[in-house]
């Protein structure tokens, strides 16, 4: 998959876990500062993320991604 | 020199002028608030300091303040006497006092209510110190030693004209809005002990003695005993010392600060008059306002009895 | 040293002019001698614990990034660096605790008799116990290379502004600092920055937090006098008690640090305007629950999500509902055991886990922003009762008193009816400066505004505000005893 379309299918995931239609993701946007976000919607995402992208992140990933950038990139890296 | 730091030092020029300012207009403010006091605590300092004029001179904590009514003194001696037992201070306050009073007035007697416990070390009364941080400006070299005591850096801090006024404010606000009465100093109590009253607070007072340190003998404030009695005795001033009436059971004998302030007062030949655990006070709690207090009944009760012991010393 | 201490007020500077004099190559040493003295003023002997902790981390660290690849070393190396770190701080703090609570309970072990078990764990122990696992965990997660250089190392353990009480901070945002050549060149607005954070800590330090501890201490010394009003009116000012000591301290900290153009994580953001609890644990001891969330809470949470994703028969619950429940059930009991090694702390402790539970069930959103922030402030402080009590007991006859005698105010005796009044006071002018910051802050501002002698006098209108209201005789920092 491209990174244009990870970012387009993140940005969905997003949109609906956070209830937030308006929601627009840059690779830029820091995740911990998004509205809506947080410990819990976290987990939520994450479950969400592994199931649409079908992959397990492990928690150096997890940890390591502060931005969506960094959370496309992982994607990507781990697609089959 | 690097740009940096000469902003840095031009702002910090600025901001030294700054404080400078603020604290002579503001020190300025603050201390014309304080001395337009027309009750309280501080109200009786000052004017014991500056315009209290009598033959005999009541010196004491609060017990000395609660207990001696000059109006009953005057009565019966036919002698002016003024009341400047203020709460919470013991003998290091006294003498502090009563240098800055006797270096205006010569009274015929000083007489010092003392407590039994007064010479063991106190940081609380020591901490009381404090109110005497409002005077310094005037009495820099009567004042400034014993604030040391507190701690060495008074003697920085009190240059700022507004820490000279720390933890005024309260108390001018209160007695601006419910003016004390007192008369030549003596401030009247007006409630009754009830037996209720009196087991519950001997009950907190030991209490208090149990989870407080051990005590011990400060010689910084035997020291300031002997001063005290020393300067009435080298300006030729009679002095007394008195126990005054107490409930509690706090007795002036079989404890070493009280045996120490004996002591003192038989070794410069002082006389001491016991109260502490006269029988007729005992037998009339309703004399008390509370377990270590006469209330106004009972002041001018005793009031009464000391003045017939004191004609022995006039 | 304590920060309000003459001592204080002559060593910062001293360090600071010092900090700026030296040369970069060897600004380390002097911030590390420094710290290791301010820590030696304490006591000499918890010398020995900061020095074998920092040892054990360098090491651990330089071991597991070797390691790699090799997943299951690096476990191993992971779990020695924590079990040294965990255990010292458990045989340090929670000895005796642990041995009273098997006595009492199974009645084996001989009475605590030995003063071995009541080891004085060293000040600032739970801190820079915290701030050193989350550089091991770094480095076990990849975020960063080790640090080689033992002496920044043990800066970064030991930095004197933060190892009494924190902020704990991460290994990824501080200790890249201590490298940092355009950091440490002088700038005045860090020196204005860092003035201006010690102020508004010495503020809150000793106009509001010392004169709130008199009457608090007063009403919970003796618990059974009182009545429920007392209790309400008591636990008040001990919100503010706790809040005013912990983030003035907190600031002195940062503004400390800050002086030499270090950038430290702030750790308190007007707490009691939290409109839920949730949003109070990202506004309070910041740090911490940080800490807790990246180290213990997130882990915990993938982990059991998981797990619980497999499980079939969860019709009833949804797994994300039962993971978010678990998770913050273990993250806030350790919370509150952190905290201290008593009961009424792990209760605190729970009962935070459990609103936040709750909360996540009931998953209101919006409402009258006032409404929420009063709700939210009467959990926390029905949550207060049990961290300032002594014990449990003492916690449940709070409670009785409150619900069932409310009695008459309690006005203190003499000399003491004043503190409580200076501490109104000071509150209501903390009040005033938080509710212009947290509801106008783009208005008109005095600290930050443009012109210099604003801000200046505005700086020196703080100090005159310590100077006549504040309490100057050596009192401790509450949170120095964790």
């Amino acid at each position: 998959m491209e990174s244009t379309e990870i970012l387009k299918k993140i940005n969905h995931i997003f949109a609906t876990v956070l209830e937030n239609r308006e929601i627009l993701l840059s690779r830029e946007t820091i995740i911990t500062n998004i509205k809506g976000w947080d410990s819990f919607s976290n987990i939520r995402l994450i479950m969400s993320m592994e199931k649409n992208f079908e992959l397990k992140f492990n928690t150096f990933e997890i940890q390591s991604c502060k931005n969506i950038g960094d959370l496309c990139d992982t994607i990507q890296r781990k697609q089959p | 020199m690097n740009s940096q730091l000469k902003i840095l030092l031009i702002k910090a020029l600025k901001f030294i002028v700054i404080l400078a300012i603020l604290d002579i207009g503001l020190g300025m403010g603050v201390r014309m608030l304080f001395f337009t006091q027309h009750s309280g605590k501080f109200f009786r300092m000052n004017r014991s300091f500056t315009k209290a004029n009598a033959d005999i001179f009541i010196f004491g904590s609060s017990r000395s303040n609660h207990h001696y009514h000059p109006e009953i003194l005057n009565d019966e001696l036919n002698l002016k006497s003024y009341n400047v037992g203020a709460q919470g201070q013991q003998i290091l306050f006294q003498t502090t006092v009563q240098k800055i009073i006797l270096n205006r007035v010569k009274p015929k007697l000083v007489i010092l209510d003392v407590s039994p416990e007064w010479m063991y070390k106190s940081t609380e009364a020591n901490d009381n110190l404090s109110e005497l941080r409002p005077f310094y400006f005037r009495y820099p070299e009567i004042i400034g030693p014993v604030l040391a005591v507190q701690s060495q850096l008074q003697k920085f801090w009190l240059n700022s004209r507004i820490y000279q006024y720390n933890s005024t404010i309260v108390h001018i606000i209160y007695y601006r809005l419910k003016p004390q009465i007192d008369v030549d100093g003596y401030v009247p109590l007006f409630y009754t002990m009830t037996p209720r009253d009196s087991r519950s607070q001997i009950l907190d007072d030991s209490l208090k003695n149990l989870n407080g340190k051990p005590k011990s003998i400060d010689t910084i404030y035997e020291n300031a005993l002997t001063s005290f009695l020393q300067n009435a005795r080298s300006r030729n001033i009679n002095v007394v010392m008195v126990y005054s009436p107490d409930y509690s059971g706090a007795k002036a004998v079989g404890n070493p600060s009280a045996e120490r302030i004996n002591a003192i007062g038989r070794a410069m030949e002082i006389p001491v008059i016991d109260y502490s655990d006269d029988p007729y006070f005992r037998n009339h709690p309703e004399m008390f306002n509370d377990i270590h207090h006469l209330n106004d009944q009972g002041a001018k009760e005793f009031s009464r009895q000391i003045t017939q012991r004191l004609k022995a010393y006039l | 040293m304590y920060f309000n201490t003459t001592q204080y007020i002559l060593f910062l500077p001293l360090v600071v002019i010092l900090f700026y004099l030296t040369p970069f190559r060897f600004r380390w040493l002097l911030l590390l001698a420094a710290s290791y003295y301010f820590y030696v003023c304490w006591r000499a002997e918890f010398m020995v614990v900061i020095i074998f902790s920092t040892m054990v981390n360098y090491f651990s660290a330089i071991l597991i990034a070797r390691n790699k690849t090799n997943k299951r070393n690096k476990k191993i190396f992971l779990t020695i660096a924590l079990v040294i770190n965990l255990g010292m701080l458990i045989i340090l703090k929670y000895l005796g605790f642990i041995n009273d609570f098997f006595h009492e309970i199974f009645g084996i072990i001989p009475a605590p008799t030995s003063p071995l078990l009541y080891l004085i764990a060293p000040v600032g122990l739970s801190y820079f116990t915290l701030q050193s696992l989350t550089y091991v965990f770094d480095t076990y997660y990849n975020l960063r290379e080790p640090e080689k250089h033992p002496g920044i190392f043990a800066l970064y353990v030991a930095f004197f502004p933060l190892i009494l009480s924190g902020p704990i901070e991460q290994s990824t945002h501080l200790l890249p600092q201590f490298r940092d050549k355009a950091r440490a060149k002088l700038k005045s607005v860090n020196i204005e920055e860092g003035i201006k954070l010690i102020i508004w800590g010495y503020f809150l330090k000793l106009v509001v937090a010392d004169r709130t501890s008199i009457y608090v201490d007063a009403v919970f010394g003796n618990v059974d006098r009182h009545g429920g009003i007392t209790f309400i009116a008591a636990l008040i000012l001990y919100s503010f008690q706790i809040y005013s000591d912990f983030a003035g301290y907190s600031c002195i900290a940062i503004g400390s640090a800050r002086l030499m153009g270090f950038d430290v994580l702030h750790n308190f953001n007007r707490p009691y305007f939290s409109q839920s609890i949730s949003e109070f644990w990202t506004r309070w001891h910041i740090s911490l629950s940080t800490w807790l969330r990246n180290y213990l809470f997130n882990p915990l949470s993938y982990y059991f999500m998981r797990k619980l994703q497999k499980e079939r028969y969860l019709k009833i619950i949804k797994p994300e509902l039962l993971t978010y429940a678990i998770a913050a059930s273990i993250t806030f009991l350790m919370c509150g055991i952190w905290h201290g090694a008593n009961f009424t702390f792990i209760i605190w402790g729970s009962l935070h886990g459990f609103y936040l539970i709750v909360d996540r069930i009931i998953n209101k959103k919006g409402g009258n922003r006032v409404l929420n922030i009063i709700i939210t402030y009467i959990l926390v402080l029905f949550a207060w009762i049990f961290f300032r009590s002594e014990n449990v007991h003492q916690s449940l006859t709070v409670i009785k008193a409150i619900l069932t005698h409310p009695g008459s105010l309690y006005i203190p005796f003499d000399s003491d009816v004043v503190a409580p009044v200076y501490a109104v006071l000071g509150i209501f002018i903390l009040l005033m400066v938080e509710v212009k910051r947290e509801f106008f802050n783009n208005s008109f501002s005095l600290s930050g505004n443009k012109n210099e002698y604003i801000r200046m006098a505005s700086y020196g209108f703080m100090i005159f505000l310590i100077l006549y209201l504040g309490v100057f005789d050596a009192s401790q920092f509450m949170y120095v005893k964790f």
